[in-house]
């Protein structure tokens, strides 16, 4: 893997900019959902089996993490609060390189690596599934 | 040795050896008019201007890619920078169906757009008609959302907003109201792709981002919507990967296939989101002062 800061080259997507406009769009529309008192999205895997799926707690995880209840956020879902908080960092980065114009930092992978790391990811996914399975007394409640 | 990064039309061909390079150059895989930038560099340039390439570089030929006058572009083949101003785009698999057949076409664009929208939006014609993209945007469009319609009339319980305390959601539920909704998805959509590639494109035209007609815009998002609402049908999420994927892809694809910054792209996207939050907030601070006041 090599890690590096460089120019944006001329027309190449400024994906510091789409992705924190895409998060701060999500939050203010979460916020505005919310407010409205809209109804919460209901998980239809955990309707019809009475288990949570990979995702449950996701919602509540970010509603404490912004309460700032970071252990509660932590527990209701490990793995939506470890990209919750990646999301975080990223967007303070992507702020910052935008603002002062500095350059991007960039990760460049070889196909090995990048096994490696869908492989991580699945693995990831999977042992958060088994830590909600074996908390679904907290989504019964 | 100093890795050079090469870029073509915005896109990152890769980190290259300064030999590799060299040897791209000379087999015509990189072309004289492709960016390069290693490290000490300020700022990215041709790598016809690098003077250790300056011997590799055939004088007066075309550039690699380009395309012989008269001929047409491999479908999602990415034209290089300096074709483009004199060479049409490509196009996507799909602008190709007669010759691909009708699936492949489909499911290669779908690929395309998914995985690399930067290259599919660099690619995509920007006119043609509006018939060929309307139809990708409907098959892809209609099949996303009436999975998702078939599933819920199985279930109907079960919705992603699901109340059983609202009579609406019962009513689609029981099965008559469900297929008039099947019947009537494609009416909708094609209603919501119009409407929204007009909504969008004046946007653009508010942020100064609109540098191409209204088709254009109306191309992206027939392909954006054909090909990101399929994956409503992924088990457990897959509305909000839909969500998510799609207003990327839009951005992506409206930076590309107008030419101007992400930034813009971006807010013409966001602008009708933010006006609509706003109205709400409104709302949701109005709502209940009106209620509060009426009661006493």
């Amino acid at each position: 893997m090599q890690v590096f800061w460089r120019p944006l080259a001329p027309r190449e997507l400024d994906r510091e900019l789409l992705w924190l406009g895409v998060t701060i769009g999500g939050l203010v529309c979460a916020t505005v959902w919310f407010a409205l008192g809209l109804p919460w999205p209901v998980c239809w895997f955990h309707e019809l089996t009475g288990h949570p799926c990979a995702t449950c707690g996701a919602t509540r995880a970010a509603i404490a993490l912004f309460h700032g209840q970071l252990l509660s956020a932590l527990l209701w879902n490990p793995m939506a609060f470890l990209i919750y908080c990646a999301i975080g960092i990223f967007d303070v980065y992507a702020l910052a390189v935008l603002i002062v114009r500095r350059r991007r930092l960039r990760a460049w992978f070889s196909l090995s690596e990048k096994r490696i790391l869908r492989v991580s990811a699945v693995a990831i996914l999977l042992l958060n599934w088994a830590y909600l399975l074996a908390h679904s007394s907290l989504f019964n409640g | 040795m100093a890795m050079i990064h090469v870029n073509r039309s915005g896109t990152s061909l890769g980190i290259f050896s300064e030999e590799d390079v060299r040897a791209g150059l000379r087999a015509g895989r990189f072309a004289a008019t492709d960016l390069g930038w290693r490290e000490g560099m300020a700022q990215w340039q041709p790598l016809s201007q690098f003077a250790e390439f300056a011997a590799d570089i055939p004088s007066g030929a075309p550039p690699p890619s380009a395309v012989p006058a008269g001929a047409t572009p491999a479908p999602g083949a990415v034209v290089p920078a300096t074709a483009t101003a004199t060479v049409p785009r490509s196009g996507l698999p799909w602008d190709n169906r007669q010759t691909r057949g009708f699936f492949p076409a489909f499911f290669e664009t779908l690929v395309m757009v998914l995985t690399k929208p930067t290259e599919a939006f660099v690619a995509m014609r920007r006119e043609g008609g509006l018939g060929s993209p309307l139809i990708y945007g409907l098959i892809g469009g209609c099949f996303g959302y009436i999975v998702y319609l078939l599933f819920m009339l199985l279930v109907p319980s079960i919705a992603v907003l699901g109340d059983r305390g609202n009579p609406l959601t019962g009513l689609i539920g029981a099965g008559f109201g469900m297929v008039f909704a099947i019947v009537m998805v494609p009416v909708f959509l094609t209603l919501i792709l119009f409407i929204g590639a007009a909504i969008i494109h004046v946007c653009l035209m508010i942020v100064g981002g609109a540098n191409q007609t209204y088709e254009t815009t109306f191309r992206v998002l027939c392909f954006t919507v054909g090909s990101t609402y399929p994956l409503i049908i992924v088990p457990f999420c897959g509305g909000l990967i839909a969500g998510v994927w799609s207003l990327v892809v839009e951005i992506i694809g409206l930076a590309r296939a107008h030419e101007t910054d992400t930034g813009r792209a971006a807010l013409a996207v966001f602008l009708p989101v933010i006006v609509c939050c706003g109205f709400g907030i409104v709302l949701a601070i109005m709502i209940p002062a009106l209620v509060h006041n009426t009661g006493s």
